[in-house]
């Protein structure tokens, strides 16, 4: 049984890491926007100096601390059924938010 | 790079068909058999590869067809960005959402629930980004 907790608490911590990752990003690149104040191509040269690859290791640090984090704090089996609960419930509008984003500020 | 570039197209598509697949097994919370399991670990590999090849051809495309690109339809150009962040996001929903239906123990239906629903979200994005990079590779390439 225990094992079972540790293994859920694994679990979940994966999810919240896929949707803390793609909020990271997403968040970024709306930073990014707000600092720059264009929606032309310009964000684009500017980005590259920012550097790409840069973002995507922020993001995916960003995915590993909420992952650590949701692991951290679903310790009991109710704590983790009601994560569990709540997540399937907002993560595919919030994947769907965050892809409706993208195409706002591209 | 045109090769290489191709590869990323058609290996981007297969991986927008083979996420659809885990999304549809995990639906139902039911625990997976061992080739379910090998069909989403394939499907996970598969998405890893394709956004692996566009970060491997990414240095030479923005310099020699993104310049070109902006300058042909600054609206192509721009969804070129749009298509990275949700390669990205297909990337990093599926890799989680693989996780999250590995390691859950037979009895956490709910957990494989969740994971699905990450799963969708993130084929959807890898549809979305598989329909942008086709048109953008219409508008210009190596």
């Amino acid at each position: 049984m225990k094992t079972d907790l540790a293994r859920r608490r694994v679990a979940i911590a994966g999810a919240v890491a896929a949707l803390g990752g793609a909020l990271g990003y997403v968040a970024g690149r709306a930073y990014f926007h707000v600092i720059i104040g264009t929606d032309g191509p310009t964000i684009i040269l500017r980005e590259a100096r920012i550097n790409f690859h840069l973002a995507l290791v922020i993001a995916a640090f960003v995915a590993l601390a909420s992952g650590l984090v949701t692991a951290e704090l679903a310790r009991t089996e109710a704590r983790v059924a009601r994560l569990e609960g709540a997540l399937a419930r907002v993560a595919l509008p919030a994947l769907l938010v965050l892809m409706a984003l993208v195409f706002t500020w591209p | 790079m045109t090769l290489l570039e191709a590869i990323h197209g058609h290996v981007g598509v297969l991986a927008m068909v083979a996420l659809f697949h885990p999304a549809l097994l995990l639906w139902s919370g039911k625990p997976l058999s061992r080739n379910a399991k090998l069909a989403l670990v394939a499907s996970l590999a598969l998405v890893t590869l394709a956004f692996g090849l566009g970060l491997a051809i990414y240095p030479a495309y923005r310099e020699e067809v993104k310049p070109e690109l902006f300058r042909t339809s600054v609206r192509a150009g721009l969804s070129f960005e749009t298509k990275e962040h949700l390669a990205w996001i297909a990337l990093v929903g599926s890799l989680g959402a693989g996780i999250t239906g590995l390691v859950a123990p037979p009895r956490a239906a709910q957990a494989r629930r969740l994971a699905a629903r990450v799963f969708l979200g993130a084929a959807i994005a890898c549809t979305l980004a598989a329909c942008l990079g086709t048109w953008i590779a219409s508008v210009r390439s190596f």
